[in-house]
């Protein structure tokens, strides 16, 4: 391998442990940040109609992201349509889309010495990805994070999926994903946290022998998928996203992605309320109708508000969204752990009609996609359309307040 | 914040004490009920189970050997068994007087082992998912032969499922909690 120096090492020696047994072989390796990415700390976004392997998408919010070997500046590929989501942590591509200038084996898997290999699964709402963690440095506008482990779905180095990672559909393509790449820039520094740790949870990360055997493991803080923006050198504390306002079907929205939050004159809080979130989830109370829901979130990656009002009758077609007689304007609150209050009011729109009209940002678009138990509101992305909303991550502590917390 | 050089200490370490939990646990294997959740939490293989629309005959045997504990709760028509695994995951099924599974809900990190606990319903959740337009982070399914909402977001799941033709005389989904 061409990167020796970033390799890193499993320990899978405990899998043949004894019972009885409980040493770590763990192995240290080092990988390096250099620093760097002063400058300009905005970045384009986009609501289009997606990838064209997946065009038709809605309300999905995109941007560009070039992708290098680790400390190569020549071997890199940009990559379109990786769409922007408040509501994951990491980048992930889609290894179908690598080829043009960057080969995905010219990542560096993370993998110890004996042929093992750290693998994730990742499991959604609506189905499954499966890939090899490696690493990368990810030039995000001007801004740049070193040494990312990152996902690279569908990659021919990755071993067969192991049976307990299987929910739903698999996800592997750009037509299945509905985009190019994602990047995960949540609330939290990495996508599972001390949950995968500090204890084996089946579909997450997997060791993988060169047999193509895989095991649950658990993974170091470290090791876990990171979120890109904390790893710049500067404005690595947030993240604010800007959308103009969008007052019905538009074919396309372009917007700014800004890193930083209080970092430069472009990222100030300035009128914008801060509104703390649950430390293990992101989630706070959203309440609706009189009933305080309080698994709510915000969340980019989301393309309607999903919120249960059984008096609003869901489309014929297509019982996911909401098709009123005539478009409906309603309310609901956002309570921060904080304390702080906010009653936000918001479309619900026929939806036939709003797809009817064809275009790619529909800020009326919401549907029935919560329940008793759910309790929750899902803020989706027309929450975004005319606002600056402020993405606070955790450990950090922008303008004062430590995160994790949402502002707008 | 980390724009000095570092260095990243990293120890990966499969987990003994379930490793150690599946040879000496054969009752593991027999367990009904619960192995959904206990391949959702515990990776272990299962010989069987009780799922969505199934008999829920082998619901109370050897809770003991799970490492989430069972509990159940006696309502006006149904009975409801609560596996609540280490990490305060819950996975809830509804059953009726006779037996049968009608409703699951479930509240954790992950979404638990949907191809178990949907069984024979797990094909029409596959449908669904490929066809819907709602992104990754949700999912909705309102069909006369099944109701199903699923939201992942972050590190946190919830969701409900439900067969309203099995469903008790009476019991409305805000019931399923």
């Amino acid at each position: 391998m061409r990167h020796v120096g970033l390799v890193f090492l499993i320990s899978m020696a405990g899998l043949v442990a004894s019972c009885g047994g409980g040493d770590d072989i763990g192995v240290v390796v080092g990988i390096g940040n250099p620093g760097g990415g002063a400058g300009m700390n905005t970045l384009a976004v986009t609501v289009d109609p997606g990838p064209a392997a997946a065009a038709g998408a809605v309300n999905r919010l995109y941007t560009t992201v070039t992708i290098c070997a680790p400390g190569s500046t020549t071997e890199c590929q940009t990559i379109d349509h990786v769409q922007v989501d408040t509501g994951s942590t990491g980048f992930r591509v889609l290894a179908s889309v690598l080829g043009s200038g960057l080969a995905a084996a010219s990542l560096p898997l993370t993998s110890d010495g004996s042929g093992s290999t750290l693998e994730e699964c990742l499991q959604f709402a609506d189905g499954y990805s499966w890939g090899t963690v490696r690493t990368a440095d990810l030039y995000i506008g001007s801004e740049i994070a070193y040494g990312t482990p990152i996902q690279v779905i569908g990659d021919a180095a990755a071993a067969p999926v192991p049976a307990s990672c299987v929910m739903g559909p698999v996800e592997n393509t750009v037509q299945a994903f509905g985009a190019n790449a994602i990047l995960g820039v949540g609330n939290f520094l990495t996508d599972c946290g001390d949950a995968c740790a500090n204890g084996v949870i089946p579909g997450t990360y997997y060791g993988c022998a060169a047999d193509g055997s895989c095991q649950s493991v658990t993974v170091s803080l470290a090791l876990q998928l990171q979120n890109p923006v904390s790893l710049f050198a500067l404005d690595n504390n947030g993240v604010v996203i800007e959308l103009p306002a969008t007052p019905s079907p538009t074919a396309m929205v372009t917007g700014t992605m800004i890193f930083g939050i209080e970092t430069q004159a472009d990222n100030a809080l300035g009128p914008a309320q801060i509104y703390t979130v649950d430390a293990n989830y992101g989630t706070f109370v959203s309440t609706y109708n009189g009933t305080p829901l309080d698994s709510s979130f915000i969340d980019a990656g989301s393309n309607g508000y999903y919120f249960t009002d059984s008096a609003i009758p869901t489309c014929a077609d297509q019982t996911a969204f909401y098709c009123p007689p005539a478009n409906l304007t309603r309310q609901a609150s956002i309570q921060g752990t904080n304390g702080a209050v906010a009653t936000i009011p918001f479309d619900v729109d026929n939806a036939d009609s709003d797809f009817a009209a064809n275009g790619a940002a529909l800020p009326g678009l919401a549907g029935p996609a919560a329940s008793s138990q759910v309790d929750s509101f899902d803020w989706g992305l027309p929450f975004f359309y005319g606002r600056n909303v402020y993405v606070a991550f955790e450990a950090a502590a922008p303008a004062g307040v430590v995160g994790p917390w949402v502002g707008f | 914040m980390r724009g000095e050089p570092m260095q990243n200490i990293i120890v990966l370490k499969p987990d003994f004490n379930t490793q150690c939990a599946r040879s000496s646990s054969k009752t593991l294997l027999s367990l009904a009920l619960g192995a959904g959740l206990l391949l959702w939490a515990l990776a272990q293989p299962t010989a069987a189970y009780a799922a969505l629309g199934e008999s829920s005959v082998s619901i109370a045997r050897d809770r003991a050997a799970l490492k989430s504990s069972l509990n159940t709760v006696s309502m006006k028509g149904y009975d409801v068994h609560e596996l609540t695994n280490e990490s305060g995951a819950t996975v809830r099924e509804y059953v009726t007087s006779a037996g049968t599974v009608f409703a699951l809900t479930w509240n954790g990190t992950q979404v638990p082992d949907l191809k178990l606990l949907l069984s024979t319903y797990y094909d029409r959740y596959i449908t669904a998912a490929q066809a819907h337009r709602t992104g990754h982070h949700v999912l909705s399914i309102t069909t006369p032969e099944l109701v199903m909402t699923v939201v992942k977001f972050q590190r946190k799941s919830s969701g409900q499922v439900y067969v309203p033709s099995l469903m008790p005389s009476g019991v409305t989904r805000q019931e399923l909690r």
